[in-house]
């Protein structure tokens, strides 16, 4: 139950941030190719919001395990998995130019 | 007459608050270096959260953001194989149910959101791309000096003499309104005119970093 709920939290603040910064008059504004996804109709703005949250902590749920098992595991194993997951990530940035 | 409603006023003020910005204003060695903390904490949050906001060219990019999704639900499956507890039938029965609800709920989202912008989600355009993009589309002076000066100077490289050109043309009439969204100190040495530049202080003149420890504390603008 506490591993849900803390799930439940991480999902509702994650939500939080990108439904806020979408519904944001001045970031629509400014960048109206990327920010308005959210719909403007009230039940439907609710519902993409409890499916944000939603999708935010199964999503952090899955990881979570995956980490927990790796741990339990070999923590060299979540290292490497974890970490070299990061450095692909950097090394794709870097080799496209778009690291700064 | 150009007078702006209190509600205007306060979305430009906006434009040129640090807390805004993804990048602090920094080149060199430290820029490398916040970058690499950047990307690596946007990295991170974006695997343990799915963060949405995060998927954008100035944080994983689109498709990068995509991938770390299906990634992460894959994760715990390669995980399982590795794993030798007694419970592993259970585990795999929660990440099956955990995988489905996952997808069943990504399927309602996307028939829920305004399709135009599906391809933020699967966008590959770099951040400096991204930047470029928004100033040579940018409809106003303020959406135009927000994209230029409030970002990495070395984004918008490419097009620095088009930058340089427009700040010539409209700099003079800037000052004379003083709109909220036009700081000068924001704008590098190399951009303003001579004339400009010596009226400003020349070498002394007041120049500003994106990072401004007044307001991050809260004691508004400087």
């Amino acid at each position: 139950m506490s591993i849900l709920i803390s799930a439940l939290t991480t999902g509702y603040s994650s939500a939080m941030i990108s439904f806020d910064m979408d519904v944001d008059l001045p970031h629509r504004k400014m960048q109206p190719k990327f920010y308005g996804y959210v719909p403007d109709d009230h039940s439907a703005r609710g519902r993409t919001f409890m499916l944000m949250t939603a999708i935010s902590a199964t999503h952090n749920l899955s990881l979570s395990v995956g980490c927990a098992m790796l741990a339990l595991t070999d923590t060299n194993l979540l290292t490497t998995f974890v970490g070299g997951e990061i450095a692909v990530f950097l090394a794709v940035k870097l080799l496209r130019g778009d690291f700064m | 007459m150009s007078q702006q409603s209190g509600t205007e006023r306060g979305e430009l003020k906006h434009l040129t608050n640090p807390h805004n910005r993804y990048f602090a204003r920094i080149e060199g060695f430290f820029g490398v270096l916040s970058s690499a903390i950047h990307h690596s904490m946007g990295k991170v949050i974006t695997n343990f959260s799915g963060c949405l906001h995060l998927r954008h060219p100035f944080g994983n990019g689109g498709t990068a953001f995509s991938l770390s999704m299906m990634w992460v639900q894959a994760l715990p499956f390669v995980a399982l194989q590795y794993y030798e507890g007694d419970d592993t039938e259970a585990v795999m029965i929660l990440l099956v149910c955990s995988f489905c609800i996952w997808l069943i709920l990504n399927i309602v989202f996307f028939c829920t959101i305004d399709l135009d912008f599906m391809g933020t989600f699967f966008g590959t355009i770099t951040a400096a791309q991204y930047t470029v993009e928004l100033f040579q589309n940018a409809t106003n002076d303020a959406m135009k000096f927000d994209a230029a000066f409030t970002n990495r100077i070395s984004f918008t490289k490419p097009i620095h003499g088009e930058i340089k050109e427009w700040v010539r043309l409209n700099i003079d009439r800037w000052r004379l309104e003083a709109p909220e969204w036009f700081v000068v100190e924001l704008v590098p040495d190399e951009f303003l005119p001579v004339e400009v530049y010596e009226a400003e202080g020349g070498e002394g003149r007041k120049r500003r970093n994106s990072v401004s420890m007044r307001q991050m504390v809260g004691l508004g603008a400087e």
